[in-house]
């Protein structure tokens, strides 16, 4: 390894970004942006006021009760009342409400007989999130209804109400959501999607600048510029990224993740050295990739599809085991896999440092590979261009 | 007589000048069918079934074991693993591979029998919230089918009537019905929304290129002689070309990706087919008015992703568009995607009739306008590269 020759890629790796309005934008702009944009997205971290439409078709106290009951749940509220279930059934159809519930005629006598008193509920399951917030305040209140009945039912055969309500529920679920606390949305997307925006970003702009320097055919003067050796030539050409992008995590640690209060449990230092060895091998991953582009146009729009597969292989949404094999081994072979595993064991779980040495084994062993494979298309292009140089013929070389 | 018509020249120049693009191929084939087939297998099982649970059994007694027996009788859940007192709670989730543990406290039958409290303590693996749902769901709903039972046995002997029995215990009902993918399967739920979404960057990536890459390549002279000089032959010529590659993509979706998945499609294909052409025409003019106000195709395309990539999050489609801080929801509302998702999912899942979809509809046509307009300002900026001398077409 020569630091001079290497120290002179990296400055003109540099100058080829900032002159480059395109990788500029992708690189600089897109992550701040995006990170303003996508990261405020959640602040609030979960939703609320979930649009209920009701149909009280018993107009008593009781009924009223129940529905003020649903509306004062901390996820939902009633927005709309209709006369009738058709009128309703078009509200839901309408979007204007999420969710339906219904009284039936006679709710009040029933429950006053103690009978059952069945009442509807209409979910509009488009959307999971709604239709579950609403499902569960729904029951949630149904629930108290039934140990209120319980109790009720103790204390009128002679039992004092203390013990009565100890008999009317005798097993309580203490549901803990842990490492979650609210079992919230944001908590569980942002610190995947804020290091998914850095993944892509970086995916792209990379890709533009090999499909770039292909294109021009400056790569093999680079190669020539490195004295042929492949870790001069890497490491000169991915070291800006690896620098712009570590302080990017930088940020993104000490900054984003704190403003969207996010947890970091684990140690900073180990933090930011595993997320260097995730950015070197994303890097050599993406200089391989790239290294098959001879347009940026292509690189980007190819880069920019992989968003969506490459975050929903990883597990992150549904369980990996769920998937099919072969999903499951290419999901192994993509470094942001064992990387978000990581930051949810280390940072948002922040469990001992053996329940996560495997998933820096995995990176490692990822890092060999993008080594290898980089290494063996460095010496496929440089073998390419040295016989073309060679067909040239001599006069025409020297012209 | 068409071939003499200047739309059509343009048109068949369009599809074949389409056709020959590398980009375009990969855009509107390779990238589609590989996309959205991972998409389509990630989810293929549908439904979350026997997610891995542990279960610590302090009690060790009839009646912890049948709260077990509840455990592993519901489809939800999948007893993996039994821990006992030297494992730490804390660190199961990871060294057994469990998404939630059940702790049954010591003396849990005795408790129930002296009428003193007791409590199932469950812990949720809530990094992940679809599964920490759907543990909340069934532990509730395990718990108090095992309470209620108690309970019911607990009356008995004070004397109640059998036909009251289920008015104390439970007395109200909720009879639950789902619109809209009442399976609750994540493939129905998120393969048209992901494929829709990728449908319209396709579109407007494509288009955003149709007239600054012409000017790249030199070949707009020849795109100007064919139209006879006439803006509107080119715009419509185009148009059509990029609505045939735009229909194609739709057929892949709903016509092949669709029943590979078993996605059905409740409402009226007609009126599907109708909003989708208006969702595609929104996109290809929108592209098309980036495409001439910017002359350079590659920052056109930096500005295309950029405006598209975030189209899925601000749908509202996974988190609500309301949950949002206000700048997020007027971002939300100036992509098309927004209002097509609404629209689509009121017809394809819940089969509204026409007019319920009036709203989104009308947004779509405020896209379509403002298509128009960025085309006009396009026009403008780049009058030089646009309304070229004859000379120079000849030359």
């Amino acid at each position: 390894m020569n630091p001079r020759l290497i120290w002179k890629s990296v400055k003109k790796e540099a100058e080829l970004v900032v002159n480059d309005h395109s990788i500029l934008l992708v690189l600089l702009a897109a992550p701040l942006l995006y990170f303003i944009l996508m990261g405020s997205t959640y602040i609030k971290k979960d939703e609320e006021k979930v649009s209920i439409g009701v149909v009280d078709l018993d107009l008593t106290k009781s009924s009223k009760s129940f529905l003020n009951k649903i509306d004062a749940t901390q996820k939902v509220a009633i927005t709309h009342a209709y006369t009738d279930l058709s009128e309703a059934k078009d509200g839901l159809s309408k979007f204007e409400v999420q969710g339906i519930v219904s009284i039936p005629k006679d709710f009040e006598k029933k429950l006053k007989k103690n009978e059952s008193s069945p009442i509807g509920l209409i979910l509009n399951n488009t959307k999971f999130l709604s239709s579950n917030d609403i499902n569960k305040a729904v029951n949630l209140v149904a629930m108290e209804y039934a140990l209120d009945s319980r109790q009720k039912y103790f204390e009128s055969n002679g039992i004092n109400p203390s013990l009565a309500e100890l008999k009317a529920n005798p097993i309580v679920s203490q549901v803990n959501a842990v490492y979650n606390p609210t079992n919230n949305y944001g908590n569980f997307l942002l610190p995947v999607l804020l290091l998914l925006i850095l993944h892509q970003t970086l995916l792209i702009g990379l890709s533009e600048s090999v499909a770039s320097d292909r294109k021009k055919q400056v790569m093999q003067i680079a190669f020539k510029e490195s004295n042929q050796n492949f870790l001069n030539y890497i490491v000169g050409k991915l070291g800006f990224y690896l620098f712009l992008y570590a302080a990017y995590m930088l940020f993104t640690f000490s900054v984003a993740f704190p403003y969207f209060d996010l947890p970091i449990h684990g140690n900073f230092i180990t933090l930011l050295a595993v997320s260097s060895i995730f950015l070197t091998t994303t890097l050599l991953y993406g200089w391989f990739i790239s290294s098959f582009f001879s347009s940026q146009v292509i690189a980007m729009e190819i880069m920019a599809f992989t968003s969506y597969p490459v975050f929903l292989i990883t597990g992150v949404t549904w369980s990996l085991d769920q998937m099919p094999l072969l999903l499951q081994l290419v999901s192994k072979l993509i470094p942001l896999q064992p990387f978000f595993e990581f930051i949810k064991r280390h940072a948002i779980m922040g469990v001992d440092h053996h329940l996560y040495s495997d998933l820096i084994v995995h990176l490692l062993v990822l890092l060999l590979l993008g080594y290898v494979v980089a290494f063996l298309r460095f010496s496929y292009l440089q073998k390419k261009y040295m016989t073309s140089v060679k067909d040239i013929p001599n006069s025409i070389q020297e012209g | 007589m068409l071939k003499t018509w200047p739309v059509y020249r343009v048109f068949k120049r369009e599809l074949l000048r389409l056709a020959q693009q590398k980009s375009i191929r990969n855009l509107f084939i390779i990238i589609p069918i590989v996309v959205f087939l991972v998409l389509g297998a990630i989810y293929y099982k549908g439904a979350l079934r026997e997610v891995p649970i542990a279960v610590y059994d302090n009690d060790n007694s009839t009646l912890s074991r049948t709260y077990i027996r509840f455990l592993e009788s519901s489809p939800n859940l999948k007893v993996t693993t039994y821990l006992s007192a030297t494992d730490a709670i804390e660190n199961a989730f990871v060294e057994k591979d469990v998404q939630g543990v059940f702790y049954i406290p010591k003396d849990f039958y005795k408790d129930i029998l002296k009428n003193a409290p007791t409590q199932v303590r469950i812990y949720t693996n809530s990094t992940n919230i679809v599964f920490g749902n759907l543990l909340y769901k069934s532990a509730v709903e395990v718990t108090q089918s095992l309470s209620g039972a108690i309970v019911a046995k607990r009356m008995a002997p004070l004397g109640i009537n059998p036909n009251k029995i289920l008015g104390t215990v439970l007395p109200i009902a909720i009879n639950t019905r789902v619109l809209g993918n009442p399976q609750y399967n994540y493939v129905y739920y998120l393969l048209p929304g992901l494929t829709t979404v990728l449908l319209q960057m396709i579109l407007f990536l494509a288009a955003s290129r149709a007239f600054n890459h012409e000017w790249k390549k030199n070949t707009y002279s020849q795109l100007f002689s064919l139209s006879e000089g006439s803006i509107t032959a080119m715009l419509l010529g185009k148009y059509f070309a990029f609505m045939v590659y735009g229909l194609s993509l739709c057929g892949l979706i709903f016509a092949i990706i669709f029943p590979i998945f078993g996605i059905p499609i409740y409402g009226n294909l007609m009126h599907l087919l109708a909003l989708v052409l208006l969702f595609i025409s929104a996109n290809i003019l929108l592209g098309f008015g980036l495409s001439l106000i910017v002359k350079d195709e590659i920052i056109a395309l930096d500005a295309a992703i950029f405006y598209n990539s975030p189209a899925f999050i601000f749908s509202g489609f996974t988190f609500p568009i309301w949950a949002m801080p206000w700048l997020n929801t007027l971002y939300a509302q100036i992509i098309p995607y927004t209002h097509f998702l609404t629209a689509f999912l009121k017809l394809y899942q819940i089969d509204t009739p026409l007019s319920f979809i009036w709203p989104e509809v009308w947004k779509l046509l405020l896209f379509l306008l403002l298509g128009l307009l960025m085309i006009s300002i396009g026009l403008i900026i780049n009058k030089n590269k646009i309304f070229i001398s004859q000379k120079t077409t000849v030359a």
